[in-house]
């Protein structure tokens, strides 16, 4: 069914809206909070509060790209469960992945009276800036928390190639935000 | 855990820039189906020209293997990403690595040696470390001050666990070696007729593993 068809029933309360979005993007949804959070249970809590907080948000918001609307509202569940999990539970791959990310910009290093929404349009800014490969690939990444196998496999390259690109993608994300005043 | 501010703030990047990630996966799943039919078609158009043009390539009686395991050369000009690795604080740790050297010319387990491996760039700048842990052998008739063989017992990224790696020291003769060195290691005239020692010819190209090119 199509994006807009999806929305005009939230709008509408109709609640077969879930049950369509749910066919439609509840592998994405899944795979989003199972690379974030390592196992499936927490992950099908994740995305069914995810179905719960795009009912409740659609009206009045009506996202005009509906698939990262609710990409987002996934991500942000998943990365707020994470925060909870034992070390044990926890998945590996995010593990590395946000630490990596921590790398680039720890909270200490961010200029004062900056905020997440600056951070955000520095970064999109960034990636506009990157050939289409690496920016698809660094947004696999972290965005998607893939691990470097699945990109490897995904756009049949090595995964070398791979951790190379992200490497060399996050020196000059560093770079940037630093010229951008985002980091001290 | 503790969320890190740049992990919540790329949850709101530009929506196209989300949709275009997620699209490109999909067709890049079905470009690399045509890829690889593509590759397919030209090899059996390839073998079939050669087939019809030089018949004798088919009748050699023995086809050259290649136990360049892990390690291709390639043109240096083009890549610029190599994998080394180095036994630093050891008796070996001047020496480099070579090529793929059959079992049945090695000698004896003499030593266990921990290497750190990892890709670095063309700038000598390294990309990523690993530590591995190897068994050293003797070679048949050649002193361990010349060169020996690793085997390794953690997987590095560029290497197997099955396969001997030749170990060599660049400051040795290596005349009789040749066939396990990546690269030319001897002495030669140089582009101006002066003879050039092995030191001076002993270059980074030496250590080079290339496998695919550095996409820019």
């Amino acid at each position: 069914m199509d994006d807009n068809k999806i929305v005009e029933m939230y709008f509408a309360r109709d609640e077969k809206a879930i049950s369509e979005t749910a066919e439609k993007y509840g592998k994405l949804c899944h795979k989003i909070a199972y690379n974030i959070l390592g196992n499936n249970e927490d992950s099908e809590e994740c995305v069914n509060d995810a179905y719960v907080g795009v009912w409740n948000s659609i009206p009045p918001a009506r996202p005009t790209r509906f698939m990262a609307f609710l990409c987002k509202i996934t991500r942000n569940l998943s990365l707020g469960r994470l925060e909870y999990l034992t070390r044990e539970k926890r998945s590996r791959t995010s593990v590395i992945s946000l630490s990596e990310l921590e790398d680039i910009l720890p909270d200490e290093a961010i200029s004062s009276g900056i905020s997440d929404g600056e951070i955000s349009r520095a970064i999109s800014e960034f990636l506009k800036g990157e050939n289409e490969t690496s920016r698809n690939v660094f947004i696999r990444k972290y965005y998607f928390f893939d691990s470097v196998k699945d990109i490897a496999g995904r756009y049949s390259f090595s995964e070398s190639k791979v951790k190379s690109m992200l490497f060399h993608a996050r020196t000059r994300l560093k770079e940037h935000l630093t010229k951008e005043g985002i980091k001290i | 855990m503790k969320i890190s501010r740049i992990a919540r703030a790329i949850n709101d990047i530009d929506d196209e820039l989300l949709i275009d990630a997620e699209r490109s996966s999909a067709s890049a799943r079905g470009a690399r189906l045509i890829k690889w039919v593509s590759v397919a078609a030209c090899f059996a158009v390839l073998l079939t020209v050669l087939a019809l043009v030089s018949p004798s390539l088919f009748d050699s009686e023995e086809i050259p293997v290649d136990t360049d395991i892990g390690a291709q050369e390639t043109n240096p000009a083009v890549y610029t990403e190599r994998y080394v690795y180095r036994a630093s604080d050891s008796f070996y740790s001047s020496y480099i690595g070579g090529k793929v050297i059959e079992e049945e010319k090695l000698g004896q387990k003499i030593d266990s040696v921990t290497v750190t491996a990892g890709w670095e760039n063309g700038s000598g700048e390294r990309l990523t470390e690993e530590r591995l842990r190897a068994e050293v052998y003797a070679i048949e008739g050649v002193p361990k001050e010349t060169a020996v063989a690793l085997r390794f017992l953690d997987k590095g990224e560029a290497l197997t666990l099955t396969h001997y790696y030749f170990f060599l020291n660049p400051e040795a003769d290596l005349t009789e070696l040749q066939e396990y060195v990546i690269g030319a290691i001897t002495p030669t005239e140089g582009e101006y007729g002066e003879e050039t020692s092995p030191d001076d010819v002993v270059s980074d190209e030496t250590v080079q593993y290339f496998t695919e090119p550095r996409v820019e």
